[in-house]
């Protein structure tokens, strides 16, 4: 009896999973789908008919005649220097924490990281704006990219310094002993064996940082500076009624954090469950 | 160590070179250079911009010309950022009212462009007076819509009822004179099987339109057209303590927007469609009629079937023609630190009053600031040769009405909520007129006070 | 000479030095985050257009605060969005934790990929989809209720006071559960079985085996879930949906949607610190509960 009990709860549980999974996966089915039809066939034959043409003329129209080509290389030319930046500055700041003693170490740590990690935009966006206005950074991508950088450097770093504490002490004493200064030990014998940790908390802060909204909202005024978040927005603002459209510019937004993700997939869950542990 | 010293010195000259990109572009603009900072990006406005910009340089072949043009959230800040900080376009964005107008006139950031008014003769041949009371403002920036002019725009908008010819035909309708004759039409229009009127209030502008244009026609009706237009200026843009939204003509506006919705008028799924979501509703036939701007008369254009399009009608048949809801484009003034003011008047004076300019507005079916707009040319049977007659009309007559959110910086929001609660009949159209007043009130105390 | 000077010299370097090394994460984190966290404060004292000068009033920010209808409303939405953002999915997730953290198979680790995608898309993105889902005219889920027969619910989602908040809510806990899925998943599946065999041999049903093993077992992941969609919620996550959707219409508005209309749009950047600081406030009271209740746990 018990073991019938058992295969129908599992079975039960599996269809539940299941149809979770559909649920999460047909909006993106819809957005796929829709952003190869037009707009007046959406209207005449309704939103869940498959498209009878597959070509890109959405997409070539979004990307060139409404700008998603720039705000393509402005979401690059953001995230890329946060996340390579990020990663050095928590690499740095990881290694001083778990192999060295130095006063207040540990009030800096709960302190500057903690914050760093829960203060989201929001609750900085109108200082923020006064900040960069004072510095003229407004309309300049480095508006942007100098918070992104100091908040994804605090989560790497709780990431690579929970990994660091995880690793034989011995290491460090050894290295030491041959003569190594620590500026090379960091480098040469840590960072290649943080790996995973660089892989977990690099694809999350990519893809945090691609995805950043408020920020540009607020720093960014000039549509040319915009990134791909803040370029859809603009564009639905304006073209809110043609469905299609707004589904291949969804698409174009959506689609490099997703393979980030799921080439990145299983250093990003073990990352997300490891940061758990903190 | 060396390699830290080298790195933290790459960071550092990077942050230099990216931080004195701006900073020297600003430096730039002391030599002949006009900078200009503008709105007018869309695609029926950008032609007419780069035309006045190439006459511009024909008359002045030694100046470079250097424009910028985004939307006008994004240009309001960059604006505000720029004068704060003491520096600023030639020719540049001033929002009217107390969004952008009444502090930049009291910071001094503006110039007064009266002289050049008058050098120009723009009163005479542009917009009505009453639309010119919208870039006025006192010399002391306390009271907006009497002084000095600061601002001029680039074109005209008007708002009223798109209709569907071909349905009209179908079901033997002919254009309305009257409100009872437009709600006869929209009962025949929804005995057919269509929806009659198609508006989207999750945009709150939508709201003001439909309301206004009832209650524009209510108050005219109620205290005569021209004493209603007083009435509007006064209380929309004047903000006069003397005056009060508890009056029967908004009462009245309030309680027919309801019946309409009792009635079926509104196309079914209003309350959750945008303004442009409505305009493709009426394009793909499924309401006879669209209540919207002349902004969107090029798309309307285009449509399978032909367009025709009406002034809001007076209350009764027969009745005076009621103040329309429109205005000029939002407009542009002279910032203070410009170093050459009277050549920044001139490009100005190219761009809003030239030939061309009405030649090429006239291309692109956009109202011009031009009254009355030259009809050579345009057939009777065009959409545009409606909206032309619309606005020379509502212009000579000076019966140009408001757009209801410039009232008070918050009625935005208090009219949008209240007119969504008022069409899904949530609240009566006293309660709606009260939450009005109470705005309103409110705005013109804190302004009292701090006088 | 030169030894006492070179070995002082190396002193005070390997004194600098770890400081040397958390300088640049911490030098950044002061100026771009945590100076400009504590500016707010100092804005919420004033009356402010974010470009003249700044006037200060004392504490009358925070009495306006409280008859202010708008940021009652506000304050409402961000309730609701609690429960769809923070409570179901902690507690759809736990229930489906439960259920897929024993079978270790291949299915389910696909089914966890899945489940995580909408948080790598961006909030935009998942506003602009949704708003077609929800479309009163061609929107996809109308058409859906269509066609099981059950076209009589079909309504504008967006378009109504009572449907709009439970719609935007929705897209939450459509987002988030996924997150909390895997976290308490991972979390599950480091509890020793040990556990779960000494009590099945103490009579134990499932029901029981869930309140007293995984449930506190799980009070390490609790935490983190916590405070990430609440920080989603009162934050980012809610202001991007909402403005992609219904920017703020029917009672949907969140707190930080007002604040940003109020200091960017309305230009009265004083008060709408003040809105922020009461943000903040929710936000650390969230917080505190979160550590009482994990002292409470252990």
């Amino acid at each position: 009896m018990t073991n019938w009990k058992k295969v129908t709860v599992k079975g039960v549980g599996y269809i539940i999973a299941l149809f979770l999974a559909l649920l999460v996966i047909l909006p993106f089915l819809m957005m796929f789908l829709g952003s190869f039809r037009q707009h007046t066939d959406i209207i005449r034959r309704g939103p869940l008919v498959l498209p009878t043409e597959w070509n890109l003329n959405n997409y070539h129209e979004v990307l060139f005649k409404h700008h998603f080509n720039r705000y393509y290389i402005n979401s690059i030319l953001i995230t890329v220097p946060v996340v390579v930046g990020s990663l050095i500055f928590a690499l740095m700041a990881a290694f001083a924490f778990s192999f060295m003693n130095f006063p207040f170490k540990k009030m800096i740590f709960l302190f500057v990281v903690s914050l760093g990690v829960m203060v989201a935009e929001v609750f900085i966006m109108i200082p923020l704006f006064q900040l960069m206005n004072s510095l003229k950074l407004i309309d300049n991508l480095l508006a942007v990219i100098l918070p992104s950088l100091a908040m994804s450097a605090c989560f790497s770093t709780l990431v690579i310094h929970s990994f660091f504490m995880g690793l034989p002490h011995e290491l460090f004493d050894s290295a030491l002993v041959d003569g190594a200064s620590s500026w090379q030990t960091l480098w040469k014998i840590y960072t290649p064996l943080a790996k995973p940790a660089i892989g977990a908390s690099g694809a999350l802060t990519t893809v945090w940082t691609w995805n950043t909204y408020i920020t540009p909202l607020i720093l960014l005024h000039d549509p040319a500076k915009a990134p791909l978040p803040l370029g859809l927005a603009l564009f639905q603002g304006q073209y809110v009624a043609d469905i299609p459209l707004l589904m291949a510019g969804a698409t174009l937004t959506a689609l490099p954090p997703i393979l980030v993700y799921l080439l990145f997939q299983p250093q990003v869950v073990a990352g997300v469950t490891h940061g758990a542990l903190k | 160590m060396r390699n830290v010293k080298k790195f933290l010195g790459a960071i550092v000259m990077s942050l230099f070179l990216l931080v004195s990109g701006p900073v020297l572009s600003v430096i730039a603009t002391e030599a002949k250079v006009l900078e200009i900072w503008d709105i007018y990006y869309e695609p029926n406005r950008d032609p007419v911009v780069e035309a006045a910009i190439e006459q511009f340089k024909q008359k002045y072949p030694d100046w470079q010309v250097k424009r910028t043009s985004r939307p006008l959230e994004d240009m309001k800040m960059a604006v505000m950022a720029a004068l704060s900080a003491g520096v600023g376009p030639d020719v540049v964005l001033v929002n009217n009212g107390e969004q952008m107008m009444g502090p930049m006139v009291r910071a001094k950031q503006i110039i007064n462009l009266d002289p050049y008014v008058e050098k120009y003769g723009w009163i005479d041949k542009l917009f009505s007076p009453g639309l010119w009371n919208r870039v006025r403002y006192t010399l002391d920036g306390t009271q907006f819509g009497e002084g000095s002019v600061w601002a001029v725009g680039l074109d005209a908008e008007l708002v009223g009822i798109y209709y569907n010819k071909e349905i009209f035909e179908e079901l033997g309708l002919s254009p309305f004179e009257s409100l009872e004759e437009l709600e006869e039409v929209m009962e025949k229009v929804k005995g057919a099987g269509y929806d009659p009127l198609a508006v989207g209030v999750l945009d709150d502008w939508q709201f003001f339109h439909l309301y206004g244009a009832l209650q524009h026609a209510a108050l005219a009706n109620q205290m005569g057209a021209d004493a209603a237009q007083e009435y509007l200026d006064d209380i929309v843009i004047r903000s006069k303590p003397e005056r009060s939204w508890q009056e029967q003509g908004n009462i009245d506006a309030a309680r027919i927007l309801q019946e309409w919705v009792q009635k079926g008028y509104l196309v079914e799924g209003f309350s959750a469609l945008s303004g442009d979501d409505s305009t493709q509703v009426f394009l793909a036939e499924e309401t006879a009629l669209l209540l919207q701007g002349s902004w969107d008369s090029s798309q309307v254009a285009k449509a399978d079937f032909d367009a025709g399009f009406l002034p809001f009608p007076p209350l009764e048949k027969g009745g005076e023609f009621p103040p329309q809801i429109g205005g000029m484009a939002t407009p542009l003034g002279i910032s203070a630190y410009s170093p050459h003011p009277d050549i920044a008047a001139e490009y100005l004076n190219l761009l809003v009053a030239s030939d061309r300019t009405v030649e090429l507005q006239l291309e692109m079916n956009v109202l011009p600031a031009l009254v009355p707009a030259p009809l050579e040319g345009i057939l009777e049977e065009e959409l545009y040769y409606d909206l032309l007659t619309s606005w020379n009309k509502a212009a000579e007559l000076d019966r140009i009405g408001h757009f209801l959110d410039w009232t008070t910086p918050t009625m935005w929001d208090t009219l949008g909520e209240a007119g969504r609660d008022l069409l899904l009949l949530q609240i009566t159209p006293e309660e709606f007129v009260k939450k009005v007043e109470a705005d309103y009130r409110a705005f013109v105390l804190s302004k009292e006070k701090k006088e | 000479m030169h030894t006492q000077k070179s070995t002082t010299r190396k002193k005070v370097f390997s004194v600098l030095l770890p400081y040397l090394y958390i300088a640049p994460m911490v030098v950044s984190t002061i100026v771009f985050v945590i100076y400009p966290f504590f500016i707010n404060f100092s804005y919420s004292f004033v009356r402010w257009d974010g470009f003249g000068k700044k006037v200060f009033v004392g504490l009358q920010n925070f009495v306006q605060l409280a008859s202010d209808e708008r940021f009652w409303s506000a304050f409402q939405s961000n309730i609701i969005y609690l429960f769809f953002i923070v409570v179901l999915p902690i507690v759809l997730g736990l229930f489906m934790a439960s259920l897929l953290a024993r079978s270790l198979s291949k299915s389910a680790r696909f089914l966890q990929t899945i489940y995580f995608i909408p948080q790598v898309v961006a909030t935009i993105a998942l506003g602009t989809i949704f708003r077609w889902i929800y479309a009163p005219r061609f929107g996809v889920l109308n058409k859906l209720l269509e066609l099981v027969g059950l076209g009589r619910l079909a309504k504008p989602w967006l378009g109504s006071p009572e449907t709009a908040v439970v719609a935007v809510g929705f897209i939450g806990t459509w987002a988030w559960l996924g997150f909390c899925i895997i976290i308490f998943v991972a979390g599950i599946q480091k509890i020793d079985p040990c556990l779960y065999e000494a009590s099945l041999l103490d009579g134990a049903g499932s029901i029981q085996q869930f309140f007293y093993i995984t449930l506190p077992e799980l009070r390490f992941e609790m935490p983190v879930v916590l405070i990430m969609t609440t920080v989603q919620c009162l934050g980012s996550f809610a202001f991007a949906v909402v403005q992609t959707t219904t920017n703020g219409a029917y009672g949907t508005r969140p707190i930080a949607l007002y604040a940003y209309q109020l200091a960017f749009v309305e230009g009265k950047v004083g008060y709408a610190s003040a809105v922020v600081v009461i943000l903040t406030a929710i936000l650390f009271g969230v917080a505190l509960l979160n550590t009482f209740l994990g002292e409470k746990g252990n």
